[in-house]
């Protein structure tokens, strides 16, 4: 009797199904951004009120020199015609970007005020001689902020053309990566 | 006569291939449709596997500093976003990526064009691009979220 050796092969085959998705034509999907919007003195670029003339309103930077101010004393209404007043350190401007943990990464900061409207602004300490360590007194300014360095930033007020009554100027702030050129 | 006879056992013996592609440990890297989405930005981080861009104390990155953004103020974060043509996960030489804001604050930009609420990209094979995002807060306090789409499509953009 032969004994044939049964030799049994079992054959699986793995196929693997592999999705490289070369017929794909069209994907879609949805992602999002998050962002805290939070008071001017403890965002990105901070702008900090220091003088009792300045103040947050609704996380907002304003100079109100009036007894709307909420930190309005009972005295001091306003300023007077035909004089000018010099404010040193109104506010504070830091730079408080992230990059900042991985390198310096200065920001140049530009504050403008409309012409004519009897307000300059400057930044640093004013000098006698009408001049300023930072940037000198003018309707648009620029200076560089490191972090960790704020600048404090004052106003010069000339009311020599300026009737009784409230005025209200607009002061825009921009700021871009990189120290002023 | 003796006949030896000759067993051959076969074992085959089938490992179960766990074919998970190595895991490369780049900050921050999300996958749509082949399209590969990566930040260099220290505001990216992950949610569920999905890259966001996170402007707030909940952020990992966080450093104790900065914790937002102004209200009624406008910003710029270039290159806040890359994407790239991973050929090897789309199989497509071409692809137009489209990236649509769905929140009338959070419009998008490249070296080549203005803030827009779309964006679109051809990009080639293992090419990448950058997108910047532009953000105009609200005069409001408080968390905002903003939604943008991403649409792959073969082929160049139309």
């Amino acid at each position: 009797m032969k004994k044939l050796a049964g030799i049994l092969l079992l054959i699986v085959g793995l196929s693997l199904a592999v999705g490289a998705g070369a017929n794909f034509r069209y994907y879609k999907a949805d992602r999002t951004i998050t962002i805290n919007i939070t008071s001017d003195d403890n965002e990105l670029i901070d702008l900090d009120p220091i003088q009792p003339y300045a103040y947050l309103n609704n996380g907002k930077l304003t100079i109100e020199i009036s007894p709307n101010n909420p930190n309005y004393p009972g005295y001091g209404d306003g300023m007077s015609h035909n004089t000018t007043y010099v404010f040193e350190e109104m506010f504070n401007v830091s730079n408080d970007l992230w990059e900042n943990e991985n390198q310096n990464f200065p920001i140049c900061v530009q504050i403008s005020v409309p012409q004519n409207s009897g307000v300059e602004v400057f930044a640093g300490n004013y000098n006698n001689d009408g001049t300023a360590t930072i940037a000198n007194p003018g309707t648009q300014i620029q200076f560089t902020v490191e972090h960790g360095h704020p600048v404090s930033v004052g106003f010069v007020f000339d009311n020599t053309c300026e009737e009784l009554g409230a005025h209200s100027v607009n002061m825009d702030i921009q700021a871009w990566a990189g120290a002023c050129r | 006569m003796k006949k030896t006879t000759t067993a051959v056992l076969v074992t085959l013996s089938i490992f179960a291939i766990g074919l998970n592609a190595p895991v490369v440990s780049t900050i921050v890297e999300d996958v749509v449709g082949g399209i590969i989405l990566t930040s260099n930005s220290v505001y990216a981080t992950t949610d569920d596997n999905n890259l966001t861009i996170e402007i707030s104390v909940n952020n990992p990155n966080y450093p104790g500093y900065g914790e937002g953004l102004s209200p009624s103020s406008t910003y710029r974060f270039d290159d806040a976003l890359t994407i790239e043509n991973n050929v090897s996960k789309t199989g497509m030489e071409i692809v137009c990526v489209r990236i649509q804001s769905n929140d009338e604050n959070l419009k998008f930009y490249t070296e080549d064009t203005t803030p827009s609420d779309t964006v679109s990209i051809t990009l080639r094979e293992n090419e990448s691009k950058s997108v910047g995002i532009e953000i105009n807060s609200t005069s409001g306090l408080g968390m905002e979220e903003g939604r943008y789409t991403i649409y792959v499509y073969s082929g160049e953009c139309q």
